[in-house]
């Protein structure tokens, strides 16, 4: 058993925090559901509250920036 | 999880991401819970989607071509193994709040000390590969002094990876690891009830 931070979503669904990233001024937020370990989420923090991406783009360099993180590729 | 599962995870965590009408409270809550899957292996499950995921739909190149080629290590691919090699290290780090770090050509360049990597009483020579993969010779050499060895050489001798004229072979550790890994991996799917 371990300590995990999580949050609960618009679907209202709770999710852990499995990473965070810093990318253009803004925290986005790598989540897996506590139920469903197939079900991930991102979010971008932004005033108190998680928020979609805008698009694909978005999603994209925040998935970049993460194998970055974690790979060093 | 073969190929299709994994299209899958990437497809709903794109339609989970994407849209700025999805809105939520950031409270958090920390709590205790039982995973029944490794941290590890559910970051193995979303790399792979995302791998696989973005290969596709973008055609941009993530230094993943290899994930389907090469299937000789109990399925996987040696390009998917190696980033599972790369993640499993990256995360000993972090755990133990040893993030500080320099990327030179593409590899990261760890400035502590033996003795501190001796304090991770979880760092043992299966991490090797994984160090190997992901850091500089310079922080390689630092680990496997602080794993007792005097060069790379001195390991593979020790360890048994000897080719046919005697000489320390690094193609045989290389392998070896690579299998290692696969059945690990292996056995973390079927825990978690994955069908390969």
């Amino acid at each position: 058993m371990n300590d995990f931070n999580t949050v609960f979503l618009d679907n209202n669904l709770e999710y852990i925090i499995l990473n965070t990233i810093e990318l253009n001024g803004y925290n986005y937020l790598i989540l897996v559901n506590v139920n469903n370990y197939k079900d991930f989420a991102i979010r971008r923090e932004e005033n108190n509250e998680l928020i979609g991406l805008n698009n694909e783009i978005e999603f994209n360099n925040v998935l970049l920036a993460f194998f970055q993180k974690i790979g060093g590729v | 999880m073969n190929e299709q599962e994994y299209k899958e995870v990437f497809e709903n965590l794109k339609k989970n991401s994407i849209g700025n009408n999805k809105r939520s409270s950031n409270k958090r809550s920390l709590k205790k819970i039982v995973l029944n899957a490794s941290m590890a292996s559910i970051l193995v499950t979303f790399l792979t989607g995302c791998s696989i995921g973005l290969k596709e739909s973008n055609n941009n190149d993530y230094s993943n071509e290899k994930i389907t080629e090469e299937s000789n290590f109990y399925g996987y691919g040696k390009g998917f193994l190696e980033q599972s090699e790369k993640l499993d290290t990256s995360n000993l780090m972090e755990n133990h709040n040893l993030t500080e770090f320099n990327l030179i050509d593409g590899k990261r360049q760890y400035n502590y000390s033996k003795e501190e990597y001796s304090k991770i009483y979880t760092l043992t020579d299966s991490y090797l590969y994984g160090f190997y993969l992901l850091t500089t010779e310079d922080t390689f050499n630092t680990v496997l002094s602080s794993r007792g060895y005097e060069s790379f050489d001195d390991f593979l001798r020790k360890n048994g990876y000897i080719n046919s004229k005697g000489e320390p072979s690094r193609e045989m550790w290389e392998v070896d690891s690579l299998n290692k890994a696969a059945t690990r991996l292996n056995n973390l799917e079927e825990e978690m009830g994955y069908s390969r």
